[in-house]
């Protein structure tokens, strides 16, 4: 996977936690050349799940250009406690 | 989705909420593209991760992402078992119980709203996908 679209990513979905510096982004490849990921930031505690979806997509489009969108197949918006709680039920039911 | 939105009607909120992401879970899984490896989990987001991208279209993925996104914050596959003080409890350790919850509204009644409007909007559009391919 292409490191400088990854970097520009990262740089993506830490400004739309406008800059918390607890923000965590986590990407992976999805073969075989698109990316994913999870940015985790209480920033997104207030918004909709669909809020959270445009802010980090606002942030995405002005960074990328149109082809590289494209190769972004979904990236998780979740705060840090929502995250723990649904990693935790996904272990328990498998 | 119809007995998702019967289920609500009736107030069957937990019910109607695992039968709602249980829909949108098919759609999924119907969508999942043949080279990549099945995943038995029920994990919506890594479901939606691997779609087929030519099946569902660049436009398709658009529409869904907000959908995706409340579908994983808001359903379980456990939810099953859930009794609905049990859905409350899990709903508040997720701080679901606050946003956009207006004087004495339920905040089950509202997440559970939301989910399935949600769920409707997946199956909706993998429908029209699926006609259109």
């Amino acid at each position: 996977m292409d490191e400088q679209l990854k970097d520009r990513v990262r740089q993506a979905l830490l400004a739309a936690c406008r800059n918390d510096p607890k923000a965590t982004v986590e990407l992976e490849d999805v073969a075989p050349d698109k990316v994913a990921g999870t940015v985790l930031s209480a920033t997104f505690e207030p918004l909709s799940p669909s809020e959270r979806q445009e802010r980090i997509w606002e942030e995405l489009d002005q960074l990328l250009t149109p082809a590289e969108r494209t190769r972004i197949v979904f990236i998780v918006a979740d705060t840090p406690e929502e995250y723990e709680a649904i990693r935790e039920a996904n272990r328990a039911t498998g | 989705m119809t007995q998702a939105i019967l289920l609500k009607r009736h107030e069957q909120y937990g019910l109607a909420m695992y039968v709602a992401g249980l829909a949108a879970e098919c759609m999924l899984r119907a969508y999942h593209a043949p080279d990549q490896a099945f995943d038995e989990r029920h994990d919506v987001a890594q479901l939606f991760r691997r779609c087929d991208s030519e099946r569902l279209g660049s436009r398709g993925r658009e529409r869904l992402r907000g959908p995706i996104q409340t579908v994983h914050l808001l359903w379980q596959n456990r939810y099953r078992y859930f009794s609905e003080d049990r859905l409350r409890s899990h709903l508040r350790s997720i701080r679901q119980h606050e946003r956009g919850i207006r004087g004495k509204a339920d905040f089950v009644k509202v997440r559970c709203s939301e989910l399935v409007d949600a769920c409707v909007r997946i199956v909706t559009v993998g429908e029209e996908r699926w006609m259109s391919n």
